[in-house]
């Protein structure tokens, strides 16, 4: 017998009905129950719709994992079905990507297959989109003049290495701010007022998470061989379900500044870099503490892509730094 | 992926994922039916972006058309358990909006809160969520009666959430001048 049959719901009954409703343990008649009460009571949809974020949220964070493998498998379809990636990659990303656990091999050649991985970084155009770790909470929140800075959770950026990105975040209020650099000018474009040039292609460079440690990737004035002085390296070979080789580089006790922690996910085959993931940056400049990029496109970008001309009109306003 | 439209949508769409997710997850009650509906949502807010009002909130926009895509899954695998009337899911859509922020802002603890859980109940959600196992298989295979082990999971839930406001709590008690 149903011990809530025909009893009003308290907040115990509701509760543990809901659960249920979710699970897809709940008997019919306890379903429609439940289905009434979120469509008559405002308060009781509420929080049924907090314990339905409360079980998504487990079941991700219990099967990222998992559906690590899914994901990484769908990102291999890029070159063929290019749209229909990109939208997998969002979602992939989203879900915690390709972080599978798996096990460690310690091998010699560490900084032979970094190597290659700058070799194939610097050969083409890349398109990441970026994911603050932390963007729920509050902490990660920056504020300025009083307003919600730039967010870097979201943001999408481009680049062609050694020296040329662009980095677009939206404001708080929606619209789109824009940094880059061609590598020999740096540039920002608001999304309201002047755009700004300056001749020093690191000027507005701050937004990149990792940029002022020369992380290799992020940086695109640093110089990979940081990775390789300031951290120790670790490959950890790919499996059965998990197409995507990784190298992990865990900051020297002795070293100072940079992420804790970098994790880069890459093809082994090819060496192509599709995620890489940043650990507890340095936080004395405010901004996330883990960050996590992945590849979303990796098509040639138009010469003049990485000029403030082609992000704005040519009645816009341009000042000129120095 | 140089067209501020496209980007925006991106940026929008990841941001609204996690409300979602659950919201379509709490309509179709399988994991993988749910990523697949998600896969469609995502491609649908990328086709229709064009008509979307920049100037209204994006969430409600997006649960919209993923009330649409779960329609859509149900006309093309014929029935799958809908536990929600009409009526239901378009309030539990409101209430999605309403409430997706804040608990945002909660969810970030749970990965903390997710540590504390141990022993018997850690080795039901193991089997529950990486295992993907029924309630009544997790029975079996840890021999007790499926009640129990559905009640094991909600009390792993209250215990979470009760983690999470603490933490909440503890860090409104910190930011507090």
């Amino acid at each position: 017998m149903n011990p809530h049959q025909d009893k009003p719901l308290d907040e115990t009954a509701w509760n543990e009905l809901s659960h249920a409703v979710i699970d897809r343990v709940a008997g019919e008649d306890d379903a429609r129950r439940v289905s009434d009460e979120i469509a008559a009571n405002p308060v009781r949809a509420r929080e049924f719709a907090r314990l339905a974020m409360l079980h998504d949220a487990v079941d991700r964070a219990l099967t990222s994992r998992v559906e690590a493998r899914g994901a990484a498998q769908r990102l291999r379809v890029i070159p063929v079905l290019r749209r229909a990636a990109l939208v997998a990659a969002v979602i992939a990303l989203a879900f915690g990507a390709a972080w599978l656990a798996i096990g460690t091999t310690r091998e010699a050649s560490a900084s032979d297959v970094l190597a290659r991985l700058i070799e194939v970084a610097r050969s083409g155009d890349r398109t990441y989109f970026v994911r603050a770790l932390d963007a729920g909470s509050r902490s990660a929140i920056e504020r300025r003049n009083g307003r919600p800075a730039p967010s870097i959770d979201g943001a999408v950026l481009s680049m062609r290495l050694p020296a040329s990105y662009v980095l677009a975040r939206l404001d708080g209020e929606g619209g789109e701010v824009l940094t880059g650099s061609d590598g020999t000018s740096a540039w920002i474009v608001p999304a309201r007022g002047p755009v700004r040039v300056s001749r020093d292609p690191r000027r507005f460079s701050g937004a990149l998470p990792g940029s002022k440690s020369g992380v290799a990737f992020v940086d695109p004035h640093g110089d990979f061989k940081e990775l390789a002085a300031s951290y120790e390296l670790r490959l950890l070979p790919p499996s059965a379900g998990m197409p995507l080789a990784r190298i992990v580089a865990t900051r020297r006790s002795d070293a100072r500044g940079g992420p804790r922690r970098v994790e880069i996910a890459y093809e082994p085959e090819t060496s192509l870099i599709r995620v890489m993931r940043l650990e507890n940056l340095p936080q004395a400049r405010g901004g996330p503490r883990s960050v996590e990029f992945e590849l979303v496109d990796d098509a040639p970008l138009d010469a003049r892509f990485f000029s403030h001309e082609s992000h704005h009109g040519a009645d816009r306003a341009v000042i000129e730094e120095d | 992926m140089s067209d501020p439209r496209t980007r925006q949508a991106f940026t929008l769409w990841t941001q609204a994922q996690p409300a979602v997710s659950a919201f379509v997850f709490a309509l179709v009650g399988d994991r993988r039916l749910r990523d697949e509906i998600l896969q469609d949502v995502a491609v649908a807010v990328l086709e229709s972006i064009a008509s979307y009002d920049a100037s209204r909130p994006f969430l409600p926009w997006a649960l919209g058309i993923a009330r649409n895509e779960v329609a859509n899954a149900r006309r093309r695998r014929g029935r799958f358990p809908a536990p929600l009337s009409e009526a239901a899911e378009a309030s539990l859509a409101a209430a999605m909006a309403e409430v997706e922020e804040g608990e945002l802002d909660r969810l970030a603890f749970l990965d903390d809160c997710l540590q504390r859980v141990g022993g018997r109940p850690r080795e039901i959600c193991d089997l529950r969520y990486r295992g993907g196992l029924a309630l009544d298989r997790i029975a079996q295979v840890l021999g007790m009666q499926p009640n129990t082990v559905s009640k094991t999971l909600q009390r792993v839930r209250e215990q979470l959430r009760a983690c999470i406001e603490e933490r909440m709590a503890a860090q409104a008690g910190r930011s507090r001048p």
